[in-house]
C-alpha cells in the first residue's frame, strides 16, 4: 500500500518534471537568432539608395565665420538641396571621406573639416539605420595609414556588447589610384604619393575648379573648405585660388602634407616596403558587427 | 532484551516512508531542475540544423552578384533537402514574394532561418530586403 502511494507520487513528480522541460524547450526555440555579419555586409554592398540632403549646415557655419549673416539664406534654399545615389556601402564610404578632417594641434583628425556634408552624413546614417535596424553596428573608417593626421569616421547603430559579436569587413575604393610600386623605394616618394592621394580625396581638384567658377553658394563652400585646409596644414593657397588654379593649390597642400607624412612613416616603419603594406589611402574600411537581441526587421 | 523491544517499536515502520518520500521529492526536484538547466544551456538544439544550410543554398541559387531576384526564388524546389519540403519568402518595404509549399501553421517541427539580402525589383532598383526559409517534413 505504502509502496503504491510512493510510486504514484514519484510518477506525478516525474511527469511534472517532463512538463517543466517541455515548457522550457518551447520557450527556447522562439528566440530569434541574430543576423550574420557577412550577410549584412553583402546586403550593404549590393543595396542601392538615393539620399536627399542639404548643404545648409555648411552655409550656416560659413555665415558665422565670415560674420556676414544673411548673405546666403540657408534654410529652404533649393540651391542647397542635393541628392546622392549609390550602394549603401558606397554612400557610407563617401560620407566618411566627405566628412574627414586634418589633425591640427589638439584638434583630432576625425573632426570634419567643414560642416558642409553634415547633412549628407546624417542622411546616410538614417538611410542605413532604417534598413539594418537594431542589433547591428557599422563603422566606416578612412585613414591613409594607421595614426595618420588625416582621416574620417562614421558609425551607425548602437554600441555592441562585449561578447557574442560577429564581425565582417568590407573594403570600398575611394576613387583614387592605389599607391604605385615605384613610390615604395624611398620614404619621400611614398609620403608624397600618399599625401597627393589624400589631398585629392579631401578636395578633388577638377570638381573643385568647376564649382569655384560658378557663383552659387557651393563656390563659397569650396573656398571655405580650402581655407580650412590651408589653415590646418599652415599653407598659403590664396594666390592659386584667386585664378581658380586648383591643381596648383592642391600641389601646395600636398607639399605640406608630404613632409609631415614622410616624417611620420619614417618614424614608425623600418623600410618603405614595410610602410606601404600599412597604407590604405585608396579605400574605406567598413566593419559590420552583429549580435543577438531584438531583431530590427523580420 | 531492551534492544529487541526498540527494534519492534511500531513508530519506526511508519516514519521511514515519510523520510523516503521527502528524499524522493528532493531527488525528483533536483532531476527536473537539472533537465531544465540542460535545455537552457544547450543551444536551440537541432532547431536550425536544416534551415541555415537551406537558406544558404536558396541564396546561392536565387542570387547573382549578391542580388536576389524574386523570380528565381522558384528554384527552392530543387535545393530543398531530400525528404523535406521547403518554402521561401523575400520581403522588401513594398513587396513580398513567396515560393514553395505553404508551411504548416505553428512552429512545431518547422525550421526557419532568415538573412538580410539585396533584392532587384521590376523598376530597376536594388532594395534592402529579407529572405526567410522554412523547412519541414
Amino acid at each position: 500500500m505504502n509502496a503504491a502511494v510512493d510510486a504514484v507520487v514519484a510518477l506525478l513528480l516525474i511527469s511534472a518534471a517532463v512538463g517543466v522541460v517541455v515548457t522550457g524547450s518551447g520557450a527556447q526555440t522562439s528566440e530569434p537568432t541574430p543576423d550574420r555579419a557577412d550577410a549584412v555586409a553583402d546586403a550593404l554592398a549590393a543595396t542601392t539608395a538615393a539620399v536627399n540632403y542639404s548643404l545648409a549646415p555648411g552655409v550656416r557655419e560659413l555665415n558665422r565665420s565670415t560674420a556676414k549673416t544673411g548673405r546666403v539664406p540657408p534654410d529652404g534654399n533649393p540651391e542647397l538641396h542635393r541628392t546622392a545615389h549609390g550602394s549603401l556601402a558606397g554612400l557610407l564610404a563617401r560620407a566618411t571621406t566627405a566628412s574627414s578632417g586634418v589633425a591640427n594641434g589638439s584638434r583630432p583628425a576625425e573632426e570634419p573639416l567643414t560642416r558642409t556634408r553634415a547633412g549628407f552624413r546624417r542622411a546616410v546614417r538614417d538611410a542605413v539605420l532604417a534598413r539594418t535596424g537594431g542589433g547591428v553596428r557599422i563603422d566606416a573608417v578612412w585613414r591613409p595609414y594607421p595614426d595618420a593626421p588625416v582621416g574620417g569616421r562614421l558609425g551607425v547603430g548602437p554600441e555592441p556588447p562585449g561578447d557574442g559579436v560577429h564581425a565582417a569587413t568590407l573594403t570600398i575604393p575611394t576613387g583614387v589610384e592605389p599607391v604605385p610600386a615605384e613610390a615604395t623605394v624611398t620614404f619621400e616618394a611614398l609620403g608624397r604619393a600618399v599625401a597627393a592621394r589624400t589631398v585629392e580625396i579631401l578636395v578633388p581638384h577638377d570638381a573643385a575648379r568647376v564649382t569655384l567658377r560658378g557663383d552659387d553658394p557651393a563656390a563659397a563652400l569650396v573656398a571655405h573648405r580650402y581655407a580650412r585646409l590651408a589653415n590646418a596644414t599652415n599653407t598659403s593657397i590664396a594666390e592659386p585660388l584667386a585664378t581658380e588654379d586648383t591643381a596648383a593649390a592642391n600641389a601646395r597642400l600636398t607639399d605640406a602634407l608630404a613632409a609631415r607624412m614622410t616624417g611620420e612613416l619614417k618614424a614608425e616603419y623600418n623600410h618603405p616596403g614595410q610602410a606601404v603594406e600599412a597604407v590604405s589611402v585608396s579605400s574605406v574600411r567598413i566593419v559590420v558587427r552583429t549580435w543577438g537581441g531584438p531583431e530590427g526587421r523580420r | 532484551m531492551s534492544s529487541s523491544s526498540t527494534r519492534e517499536s511500531p513508530c519506526r515502520g511508519q516514519t521511514t516512508p515519510v523520510v523516503a518520500l521527502v528524499a524522493l521529492f528532493a531527488v525528483c526536484t533536483a532531476v527536473s531542475l537539472y533537465a531544465t538547466a540542460v535545455v537552457d544551456v544547450t543551444p536551440a538544439g537541432t532547431g536550425n540544423a536544416l534551415a541555415d544550410p537551406t537558406l544558404e543554398r536558396v541564396y546561392d541559387a536565387a542570387s547573382e552578384g549578391g542580388v536576389v531576384s524574386p523570380i528565381s526564388l522558384s528554384r527552392i524546389e530543387r535545393v530543398a533537402p531530400d525528404g523535406y519540403r521547403a518554402a521561401a519568402t523575400v520581403t522588401t518595404e513594398n513587396g513580398r514574394w513567396t515560393a514553395g509549399a505553404q508551411p504548416p501553421s505553428g512552429s512545431e517541427g518547422v525550421d526557419t532561418a532568415a538573412r538580410p539580402v539585396a533584392v532587384s525589383t521590376a523598376d530597376g532598383a536594388v532594395r534592402w530586403g529579407r529572405l526567410r526559409v522554412w523547412v519541414w517534413r
